[in-house]
């Protein structure tokens, strides 16, 4: 066991872990934020995406030791008492279905528009390539976040 | 949870020296941004180290600099992301930024390093499966076991004992800019050109000895405008390349012609032709004739063998279109 410490949705953790346990497994394990999707588990399907420094990683692929003084943001964590503008496009677009990849695809868009806050039809479709959605055909979610990046465009922050 | 091992990270070649001094060869595995590493052990119980040496905290393999010569040096911890957006890459050698902007996906890029990319372990269908799936079927050479369910007939002797097929988007690059790569280990430093690096074994792969590591990725800038690179994969994203080629065609007082191609056989293919007469498509046609002749695709991916075998000649009329290359 190491002891480490690291941010995760703004507050500090120092706990004690196992070299071999994932990232993913902290979070969802340790810290019971079930947010975070297990999916393929070896970096296929995208659905544990989390932010780390501000930039969306595979959280299934981390060994959690490698997190150690980091800030990771969750799905738990984008924004307080209200939807974040990505998540409220997604509601209204239709862009959610059986919701596992939700969690990724949200925090893909609120990495996107911190960093292109007027993206391209073609930046919104790279943003959303690493992550697997079996239900939408992803056109949805690709307006939701256009339609998202209006918003914020618009004054409207999380 | 993954069975556990121990986890060291050091701060300093010197302290890697150390570090390994007490370790036995075999019995650690050094890792980098992890992802290949992490989906290796997961699917491969069997494979654990009993140490992880992290190589993040390594200064001495970051960062990306211009050489004397003409030359760049790429530190080995450089993300693939960082690559693609970085401005010097970008300016001298807008290939390897272009190619690595094409690698796994964007959350994938985010970590993995380029030094992690050309070693990435070889793939097989019957070696790339589940854990599960691992543990119905008998271990096959490359996972430790004593058959091969490719090629049933192989056995000790055979060569190369193992065919799983190297799967570098950059390697083939970085071939035709001649990179060398820049090694430290327990005896100390020394370079090896990326042409001398790569061995046709499917298990072993590569010529990097025991507790050696890659530092820094040196290319030649010269030719570096000069160079594409096509893939053939069924997703534009996330999927290993199913066929990659890049070629790199110089016309001065003579006409220079290389080809390099991954996803095919055990290690990454370079072809290398010239001739003062300039005589472009005979050239050409000799590299399309070799590049097939030397091709060995099994039934490892989705395409079948021959398409893969035939997609070379396409891929490397694609590269010399984007080259500026006119047919008469
Ligand atoms: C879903 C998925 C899709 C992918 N698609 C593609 C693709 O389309 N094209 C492609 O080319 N690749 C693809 N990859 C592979 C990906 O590029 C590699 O996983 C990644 O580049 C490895 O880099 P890393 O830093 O994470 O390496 P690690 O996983 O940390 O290490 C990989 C190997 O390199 C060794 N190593 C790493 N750094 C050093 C060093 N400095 N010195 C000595 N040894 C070192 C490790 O011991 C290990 O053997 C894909 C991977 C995944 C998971
Ligand atoms: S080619 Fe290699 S990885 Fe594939 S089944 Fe044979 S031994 Fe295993």
């Amino acid at each position: 066991m190491k002891v480490i410490t690291l941010k995760v949705n703004g507050h500090c953790f120092v706990k004690a872990v196992c070299p071999s346990m994932t990232l993913l497994e902290f979070l969802r394990e340790e810290l019971h934020l079930t947010g975070t999707k297990r999916g393929c588990d070896v970096g296929d399907c995208g659905c544990c995406t989390v932010l780390l420094d501000g930039k969306p990683i595979l959280s299934c692929l981390l060994p959690v030791i490698e997190a150690e003084g980091c800030e990771v943001v969750t799905i738990e964590g984008i924004s307080e008492c209200r939807l974040h503008p990505v998540q409220e496009a997604m509601v209204e677009q239709g862009a959610i279905q059986c919701g596992f990849c939700t969690p990724a695809m949200v925090l893909n868009g609120v990495h996107l528009l911190g960093t292109h806050p007027r993206p391209t039809v073609d930046q919104v479709k790279e943003c959303v390539s690493g992550t697997l959605c079996r239900c939408t055909g992803y056109t949805k979610i690709e307006t939701a976040f256009l339609e998202a990046a209006k918003k914020m465009e618009h004054g409207d922050n999380p | 949870m993954m069975p556990s091992f121990a986890y060291e990270r050091p701060r300093s070649l010197e302290e890697l020296g150390k570090l390994l001094e007490n370790l036995e060869a075999g019995s650690f595995l050094f890792s980098a941004g992890a992802t290949d590493v992490i989906s290796g052990l997961k699917s491969h119980p069997q494979s654990y180290p009993k140490t992880l040496i992290s190589l993040t905290a390594l200064s001495e393999l970051k960062g990306v600099r211009l050489l004397e010569k003409n030359r760049l040096s790429i530190g080995a911890l450089t993300k693939l992301s960082e690559i693609a957006e970085n401005a010097l890459i970008l300016k001298q050698a807008a290939v390897v930024a272009q190619t690595a902007a094409k690698i796994a996906s964007p959350q994938i890029r985010n970590r993995a390093t380029i030094a992690g990319n050309i070693l990435v372990n070889n793939r097989c269908s019957y070696f790339n499966q589940s854990r599960h799936n691992r543990l119905v079927h008998q271990f096959c050479f490359k996972a430790g076991g004593d058959i091969c369910h490719l090629i049933p007939a192989a056995r000790e002797g055979h060569s190369p004992l193992c065919r799983a097929r190297f799967v570098s988007d950059l390697a083939p690059v970085l071939l035709l800019l001649r990179a060398t790569l820049q090694l430290w280990g327990p005896d100390g430093y020394r370079k090896i050109s990326l042409e001398d690096f790569y061995t046709p074994d499917g298990i072993r792969r590569n010529n990097l000895k025991s507790g050696e590591i890659i530092t820094a990725i040196e290319t030649d800038l010269s030719c570096a405008k000069n160079v594409t690179y096509e893939k053939l994969r069924i997703r534009n994203t996330l999927d290993f390349p199913s066929v990659g080629v890049a070629v790199m065609l110089n016309v001065t007082e003579s006409m220079e012609l290389a080809v390099c191609y991954t996803g095919v056989n055990t290690h990454p293919v370079l072809i290398k032709l010239s001739d003062d007469r300039k005589n472009g498509k005979a050239m050409i046609q000799a590299a399309c004739d070799q590049a097939k002749k030397s091709a060995q695709p099994l039934r490892q991916d989705h395409f079948p063998p021959s398409y893969r075998k035939e997609m070379i000649a396409v891929l490397i009329h694609q590269n010399l279109q984007k080259l500026g290359w006119k047919n008469d």
